[in-house]
């Protein structure tokens, strides 16, 4: 079935909240997951992937830290949100051209949003190269370059992330990304179902309207 | 007077720390800035053509029909259903799973296999799925009082009486307006660069506009099915006393908090508008006269608001007695002094509740169409380019911005019970906010990011334990649960409406005052609250039909007729 860009940021945002992410980092993945969806990726898949993948990991485990000018977790793959979101908030030494290293990571198509946002805000054109895959960005469509398979990959060992001068040949999104399989929904409705509490009797009453017979 | 003869700079815009109150919000009214006037001024200016394409309702008042506003470059057709509702199943509660009525806004004129297509889905609403060709989703109920009575007295030849009419004032009254990419229809993206939606809702509001029509022509049809040749039609000067009704519950009180530039987009129309008025050196004995008549029927507007709950009966009453002062105050000349509307307005602080304040800066802009209509075009907000931190900004301009923007909040000691009474949350049951209780419901870890004091003030704890020239992006990185507030509090740094200053949590806090603040920039009024959180409303009351738009001068229509004054 599809959807539309609000359902589908609003449903990413909660399920990465219920995973454990803060609503800072949820807002992050919601935007995200739209981006890719809007550009004819499969952004609920990865992020289905993803969260069911890190379920229950602290963050302490996920977040970046810088040992030898690269970007590492301090135990097994980077999470991409968690490090997208540092890669926004150094947007600003992107554009003075120092680049971005990452060691290995999770669904690294999922940095691709990110790191449009922060060529766009530092007014430069980057790209974003894993094995088999390389994306070209200014905020506008991505230039890709890869297979699906590449792209699409669940892991890759190093992540680079650098200014360029190239030219960006901007794909076509189709409507592809905006196509949720009932399975994929399911996964992000549970993982949403956590951030709702059970009502109760007091909550119920006085929510809305009670009298309607006038 | 017109745009380009005004200093804008000669007043002051007011300061967040007077507007972005709640109890002010609360108090706030429509003007010719509200989504329903921007509307009608539109369709009016640019000739847009009402067709009613179908029509096929039975006796037992079934069917569907198809209403359509034809534009310049465009048409939108409002596909209703009407069904027949077991009075049991009636309920405007978001909960509820069966309307007398159901709508959809179409994209253009729908085929029969749209229709078709439609007529499976949307009298399901929540259950149902819709398209990027639809652009709303929508439901109402009858008003089971007035319309049974309106249908029998049309029925036998006579027309309803004014006073029950006013009772209630409307036939219809809508559950929900959904857009925006709800259930599948069109995202705004998709539609925001179209000239007639370029001011925020107005998809909803023709929607909205289309279903008050439509209910008027239902109870005329079923009052013919019933009656026959004895039966009438409503006068049309009674007929415009119909609104459509709307109930809204706490499900939409979180929506100003959640969209912050939106939020501070339309309170800086409203208060440039203020300002622009509020420069004008002098007034011309026209406008001043234009203003006189305003101000007789706003207050003929406020004689037919009525509201059984206290609080609001309250308000009611001292903003009579307000107009009262305001309209002796007036004719001591102060409309002939040197820069008249700023002294006025500044008489008003002094000496009118906040209520009585509000509704004087939208009566004043009432003349200026020429100097104010060009701001609605400013109302909308992409978030989305809000959304990104600069992560280059050092701890020490954080600190300084929480301590300019929310000093409010570090004033309040958020270690008493009072201050944190209650918690937002969304409910499993039907996926709805709700507030609770904090300290005795079981709600521990369910809380919505919907307490930007408190967050605010937890943050600037964290801040002042953190070196100055350390940057916002190894902070967050460190402290990733503050992400939320600091995108909030570096918004505010460069949207200074952005923020509502208050306590939204607090043991005191009334849901209500955020839901009128949304509904009178649509252009609501007669706000009727049925307890501290949920209102109902009247919309489009004494507004033109569509098929009339035409023919007719309705300035200030909002207010009811005394005598029609210029554009």
């Amino acid at each position: 079935m599809i959807y539309s860009l609000n359902e589908i940021e609003a449903l990413a945002r909660k399920a990465a909240r219920g995973s454990g992410l803060s609503w800072g980092l949820a807002e992050e993945a919601g935007k995200a997951v739209r981006w890719l969806c809007a550009n004819g990726f499969q952004g609920t898949e990865l992020l289905t992937k993803l969260l069911s993948a890190n379920d229950g990991k602290p963050y302490s485990d996920l977040a970046p830290q810088q040992i030898d000018d690269v970007w590492r977790a301090r135990s097994g793959m980077l999470c991409p949100i968690i490090l997208g979101a540092l890669i926004c908030d150094r947007a600003d030494e992107l554009g003075r051209g120092e680049p971005i290293k990452v060691g290995e990571v999770a669904m690294p198509l999922m940095l691709a949003p990110f790191a449009s946002h922060a060529a766009r805000s530092a007014g430069v054109t980057v790209t974003l190269e894993w094995q088999g895959a390389k994306l070209t960005l200014d905020g506008g469509a991505p230039g890709v370059q890869g297979d699906e398979a590449a792209l699409h990959a669940a892991r890759t060992t190093s992540v680079t992330l650098s200014q360029t001068d190239a030219a960006i040949f901007r794909s076509v999104p189709t409507e592809r990304g905006r196509q949720l399989t009932p399975e994929i929904l399911k996964t992000l409705e549970a993982f949403a179902q956590r951030t709702y509490a059970p009502a109760t009797e007091a909550s119920r009453a006085g929510a809305g309207a009670e009298t309607d017979d006038d | 007077m017109k745009l380009e003869s005004v200093t804008p700079e000669s007043v002051a815009l007011r300061p967040a720390e007077t507007v972005m109150r709640l109890a002010r919000l609360g108090s706030f009214h429509q003007s010719r800035l509200s989504f329903m006037r921007v509307l009608l001024r539109r369709l009016k200016s640019e000739s847009w053509r009402f067709e009613r394409r179908a029509f096929e309702i039975n006796t037992q008042g079934v069917g569907h029909a198809v209403y359509t506003m034809h534009g310049p470059a465009r048409s939108y057709s409002l596909v209703a259903f009407a069904h027949d509702l077991p009075p049991e199943q009636r309920s405007d509660r978001v909960i509820a799973t069966a309307w007398d009525a159901t709508f959809a806004l179409f994209d253009g004129l729908p085929t029969e296999a749209d229709i078709a297509r439609l007529s499976l889905n949307v009298p399901l609403q929540e259950a149902g799925r819709v398209t990027s060709r639809e652009l709303t989703v929508s439901r109402a109920n009858r008003s089971v009082r007035l319309f049974e009575h309106v249908v029998n007295c049309l029925s036998r030849g006579l027309q309803p009486m004014a006073a029950d009419i006013e009772a209630v004032g409307y036939l219809m009254r809508t559950t929900a307006v959904y857009g925006s990419g709800k259930l599948g229809a069109a995202d705004r993206e998709g539609i925001a660069d179209r000239p007639e939606f370029a001011a925020p809702f107005q998809a909803e509001m023709l929607t909205v506009f289309l279903i008050r029509a439509f209910a008027l022509d239902l109870v005329e049809h079923l009052a013919h099915l019933r009656g026959g040749n004895k039966a009438v039609q409503i006068e049309p000067t009674l007929r415009r006393r119909f609104g459509i009704g709307n109930s809204t519950g706490l499900g939409m009180a979180p929506f100003l908090l959640n969209h912050p530039i939106l939020l501070n987009n339309w309170i800086n129309a409203r208060e440039i508008a203020l300002a622009r008025v509020r420069s004008l050196t002098a007034i011309s004995p026209a406008e001043a006269e234009a203003f006189r008549i305003m101000l007789r029927r706003g207050r003929s507007n406020v004689d037919d608001w009525h509201s059984e709950h206290p609080l609001q009966s309250g308000k009611i009453a001292v903003l009579k007695t307000d107009l009262d002062r305001l309209a002796a105050h007036i004719e001591t000349g102060v409309l002939e002094a040197t820069q008249p509307w700023d002294t006025l307005y500044l008489w008003s602080e002094k000496e009118l509740s906040l209520d009585g304040q509000e509704l004087l800066v939208a009566l004043m802009m009432e003349p200026y169409g020429a100097l104010i209509d060009d701001l609605p075009a400013q109302m909308s907000a992409d978030e989305g380019a809000g959304f990104g931190i600069d992560g280059a900004m050092t701890v020490a301009t954080l600190r300084t911005v929480v301590e300019s923007n929310y000093a409010w909040a570090l004033k309040i000691d958020w270690s008493t019970p009072e201050s944190q009474a209650r918690t937002w949350y969304v409910s499993a049951e039907k996926l709805e906010p709700r507030l609770g209780e904090r300290h005795s419901e079981p709600l521990d870890g369910y809380e919505q990011p919907l307490a930007p004091g408190r967050d605010a003030a937890l943050l600037y704890e964290d801040l002042v334990n953190d070196p100055a020239e350390a940057r916002v992006s190894d902070f967050l990185l460190r402290h990733p649960e503050h992400r939320h507030i600091l995108r909030r509090v570096q918004i505010t740094a460069r949207h200074a409406y952005a923020e509502i200053r208050d306590n939204t949590v607090s043991a005191d806090v009334m849901p209500i005052d955020l839901l009128r603040a949304k509904l009178s920039f649509f252009g609501a009024c007669h706000f009727d609250p049925r307890s501290d959180r949920w209102v109902r409303i009247n919309m489009f009351r004494n507004a033109p039909f569509p098929h009339e738009l035409a023919e007719m001068e309705f300035a200030g229509w909002t207010y009811p007729a005394l005598s029609e004054v210029p554009t």
